[in-house]
């Protein structure tokens, strides 16, 4: 019977990889965040199947869901696309008035 | 108003923060409601980030349709374009905002997509769900709307003062806070949905409900929008225009019996 404890660890490191990554540099904490949600998706029920703890499954799991969200916003606003709906004059005009 | 609060050495938008605290809620607290009624709630969430994915797509989208004319010309002069960043800077301005009702119906197209796929049985306490999900995180984008100064209302002795919107236009008069009274009503609209969900009262028919309400009172309030820019159909603004249509489907959808409304 496979083990859950593989991926639940490594869904846990995915998902502290994802916020501290979002935050730093965007992309690389989505990707981490995506990983660490497709491992997550795979551990908990095979987890709970076999009767091990899920803890850390889905401990990691929501990391990696905050992560990834995290990661989208702060990538969106990097690219400046964010600041809300329909309100950008010009592209570099909401730039330079976030920036002042 | 407060376009960016700085945190930990980075400057975040205030909008980016409430659509993610917003996004956060939504995609923990829904799925544990849903669960209470036999949600399968792994399936809850990852329909809302499907959801949620469609809606950042889609509502840049139609954004862009709004913005069509620069779209053609920016194709034509892709040749003469100087360089990368001028390239990244007509993008942003073509694409740049996101209008919601844009991203709502790309949300509902990938969620629905999502659901066709994993949930073979019955579907529509997601479609609740959804329903359910919708105003909470819109309430908290419109509180981000009206922090970033964006989305802002027509002028009024009644309002807010901006000095450093994002939105240049809005700056140097009072204004009605159209964006507060709004967020305000999704969150009532939440509440009640919530409510009619835990009840199980009109079930399979929460969306039908979202769709005859919502589109109301965002008919009515875009008459107190003060950006001009945002998109117009003839005499209506783009989201008044579409919330005709969506006020015709959710009439529609409650009009039809349970299981072929959450079809």
């Amino acid at each position: 019977m496979e083990s859950s404890k593989g991926k639940s660890i490594a869904t846990l490191i995915l998902g502290i990889a994802s916020i501290v990554l979002s935050w730093g540099y965007g992309i690389p904490g989505i990707i981490a965040g995506i990983i660490g949600l497709v491992l997550g998706n795979k551990a908990l029920p095979l987890a709970e199947a076999n009767g091990e703890p899920t803890k850390m499954a889905k401990i990691g799991r929501t990391l990696s869901i905050v992560g990834l969200i995290l990661g989208i916003v702060l990538f969106v606003v990097y690219l400046g696309c964010t600041i809300c709906t329909v309100c950008l004059g010009t592209g570099s005009e909401a730039l330079s008035n976030l920036n002042n | 108003m407060l376009p960016s609060i700085h945190i930990l050495n980075k400057d975040v938008s205030t909008y980016g923060l409430m659509a993610g605290i917003g996004a956060i809620l939504v995609v923990f607290l829904i799925p544990a409601i849903g669960k209470k009624r036999g949600a399968d709630y792994m399936r809850t969430q990852m329909m809302l980030l499907f959801a949620g994915l469609g809606a950042l797509i889609g509502g840049h989208i139609l954004y862009a349709f709004t913005r069509a004319k620069d779209l053609i010309l920016l194709i034509k002069e892709l040749g003469s374009i100087g360089s990368f960043k001028e390239l990244v800077s007509r993008l942003s301005f073509i694409f740049g905002g996101a209008v919601f009702y844009g991203g709502l119906i790309c949300a509902l197209i990938a969620g629905a997509i999502y659901l066709a796929v994993k949930v073979k049985k019955d579907k529509s306490v997601y479609y609740d769900l959804g329903a359910v999900a919708i105003p909470l995180f819109h309430g908290f984008g419109r509180i981000g709307c009206f922090l970033g100064g964006c989305c802002y209302g027509v002028e009024s002795k009644f309002g807010f003062v901006y000095h450093n919107s994002i939105a240049e236009g809005a700056n140097g008069v009072s204004r009605f806070p159209v964006q507060l009274v709004e967020a305000g009503l999704n969150f009532a609209l939440f509440f009640v949905l919530f409510a009619l969900f835990r009840k199980k009262k009109l079930e399979g028919k929460l969306l039908g409900l979202y769709f005859v309400t919502y589109p109301v009172y965002r008919f009515i309030l875009e008459f107190f929008r003060g950006d001009a820019y945002r998109g117009f159909v003839g005499p209506l603004s783009t989201s008044q225009f579409i919330s005709i249509f969506l006020f015709a489907l959710g009439i529609v959808l409650l009009a039809l019996p349970r299981k072929k409304a959450a079809e």
